[in-house]
């Protein structure tokens, strides 16, 4: 059985961005080891590195954000915009030479994070303003309204994402499973507007943990984390997220996860599916044979 | 096998502090923050002078407190990083990395001039990450006001025992000295009075150099601390964090030893909780902790009343 929502008793507003530029440290970035570095990839327009690609691939990439980068630089509405928005909302440009392409919401990082189909992306400049149609604060599953508390996911994204409900479970297809431990910087912070980390800092674990292997765009599992009023251990509880942006050597960082649904205990029961991406659940990327 | 550092080239100078206000736990407008299960609380703590409440006191179960500062709180004396949490640079940066435990404190203005103290430990998370923590005695708190200017005698960035295969923070020769180290090879035997593995390690992680912020040891929710016996948790207590790196930043590393000091009072925000400071970090996990009860910063420092 597909999921049932109250998506019709949601607010569908919309909220405003721009595309933003590039940013730099002024000077080199220490690494977890001692090691100074030039990281890239943080905001801007990415024209080779998108939603459903490896997160580890690119030289110097540090928290590279794949596709494009909105923000809003008004605080208020910035704020706004951070929670409101959610992964898989549409976005549409409202200026510029790709005015009127639509696109969608991959991730939220300090920046939310856009797909646009390749001949937009190349139209598209830095300071565009771009309209998002925020929906998805206040989604709850029918049947599940007290157990898992569902966060910055669109409700029609959600319905794609091959969900179940089975012998009173949440089953959900998930690319790969991850303990407590590894999870890293946003530890502790508020789910609703904030990623938290993969951490990719101890080489030891790359293997095991098959770290280089995590694409943008994959759902996983965090086990004993809960992410309801903030985010922590709780042991038995599970969490469903997306990872949204690229690896990192700053010391506790990595490829960040935006947390979709949580359970204190078993309700949610993730089911390894090496192709459990919203790439493909928003029919962006062609799925592997 | 008696340590031997490098103390007698480290450089001394002295920074100028003053005493911190009481701030709210709570950011922007709200009163509150929201606890892991969904409940405001004020958050009291953070700052300012605390009559009753200093290194070597129980860390939890204070109400209504989040990130409390035991003793005296100081700040660096630069108004205008007083009030940018993102300052990166500048004299109040400096304070807070500079400042090390040991270092003794002297207010140099209001009705306490002259009286000494001594640095307890440093702020990490919560609001507490350009705060240094001290004590006086109890005479000098009652005269002490708060923004009275201090001076403090800074000495330990830089600090090295000989053979050891890790690195060393935030501590004054002295203190290194009264926790009596030993090392054997390339490791450092140092006391901690309670073991943490990284599960348990919370908010803090991705944060900057081992020589300002902090780690949190979560304390929420109640069977984590059972599980783990942090109840009888204490400030000022040395704690050994396993496959815990806290060197050049803070994150997971298998295998890797830290021991750090905690500082700063309880949290009941979700993977939040008491701010650990490091004093020594070993990749290879050349640190051997040695269990004892009593390893907290006010026995090394013999704090009076």
């Amino acid at each position: 059985m597909i999921v049932e929502t109250n998506k019709e008793r949601l607010v569908k507003q919309a909220v405003m961005a721009e595309v933003n530029h590039p940013s730099a440290s002024s000077g080199y970035r220490v690494d977890w080891d001692g090691v100074p570095r030039i990281g890239l990839g943080m905001s801007g327009v990415k024209y080779n590195v998108g939603v459903g690609d490896l997160c580890y691939f690119l030289e110097n990439g540090e928290h590279t954000e794949p596709g494009l980068s909105i923000t809003n630089s008004n605080p208020g509405e910035s704020q706004a915009l951070g929670v409101l928005g959610c992964i898989g909302n549409e976005v549409k440009l409202t200026s510029g030479e790709a005015k009127g392409e639509k696109g969608y919401i991959t991730g939220k990082h300090g920046s939310f994070l856009c797909w646009f189909p390749p001949e937009a992306q190349e139209k598209i400049c830095p300071g565009d303003k771009i309209k998002v149609k925020a929906w998805g604060v206040g989604l709850k599953i029918a049947g599940f309204e007290e157990t898992v508390r569902v966060n910055k996911i669109d409700p029609e994204l959600l319905e794609k994402m091959g969900v179940e409900v089975r012998g009173g479970k949440l089953h959900v297809p998930v690319a790969r499973e991850y303990p407590c431990w590894i999870m890293g910087s946003g530890y502790g912070m508020f789910p609703v507007t904030i990623d938290y980390d993969i951490q990719t800092t101890c080489d030891l674990v790359w293997d095991e943990m098959e770290l280089k292997d995590i694409r943008f765009g994959d759902v996983v599992c965090l086990r004993d984390q809960l992410n309801w009023w903030g985010r922590g251990y709780y042991k038995g509880a599970v969490t469903i997220g997306v990872v949204i942006h690229g690896w990192s050597y700053s010391a506790g960082h990595g490829p960040g996860v935006t947390t979709i649904l949580s359970s204190k205990d078993d309700t949610i029961v993730p089911e390894i599916d090496p192709h459990a991406n919203i790439a493909y659940y928003l029919g962006v990327k062609e799925k592997p044979k | 096998m008696v340590v031997k550092s490098n103390k007698d080239r480290l450089m001394k100078q002295a920074l100028m502090g003053k005493v911190a206000p009481p701030v709210m736990a709570a950011s922007g407008r709200s009163t509150y923050v929201t606890t892991w299960d969904g409940k405001p609380k004020i958050g009291i703590g953070v700052g300012g002078i605390k009559y009753n409440v200093k290194m070597g006191d129980p860390c939890l179960g204070w109400p209504e407190t989040e990130y409390m500062t035991p003793g005296v709180a100081l700040y660096g004396a630069d108004e205008k990083a007083e009030f940018d949490r993102r300052s990166a640079s500048g004299s109040g940066t400096a304070f807070t990395k500079l400042s090390c435990i040991g270092n003794r404190v002297t207010v140099v203005g209001g009705d306490a001039k002259g009286s000494t103290g001594v640095v307890t430990g440093k702020g990490g998370v919560g609001g507490t990450g350009r705060h240094v923590l001290s004590h006086f005695p109890k005479e000098v708190l009652d005269k002490l006001n708060i923004g009275d200017k201090v001076r403090v005698t800074s000495e330990g960035v830089g600090l090295k025992v000989e053979g050891f295969d890790g690195r060393l923070f935030n501590m004054d020769p002295s203190f290194l000295e009264a926790m009596e180290p030993k090392l054997d090879g390339d490791t450092l035997e140092l006391p901690v009075a309670k073991e943490i593995p990284v599960l348990a390690m919370g908010m803090g992680v991705g944060g900057s150099s081992a020589e300002s912020g902090g780690w949190c040891v979560q304390v929420s929710p109640p069977h984590l601390v059972e599980m783990l016996g942090l109840g009888d948790l204490r400030f000022g207590d040395l704690v050994a964090c396993k496959d815990a790196l806290m060197s050049y930043g803070k994150g997971y590393y298998k295998g890797a030893v830290t021991v750090g000091v905690v500082t700063t009072g309880e949290s009941q925000v979700a993977g939040q909780g008491p701010s650990v400071m490091a004093i020594a970090s070993s990749k290879r996990g050349k640190i051997k902790p040695r269990i004892d009860a009593t390893a907290n910063v006010a026995k090394y420092l013999e704090l009076e009343g």
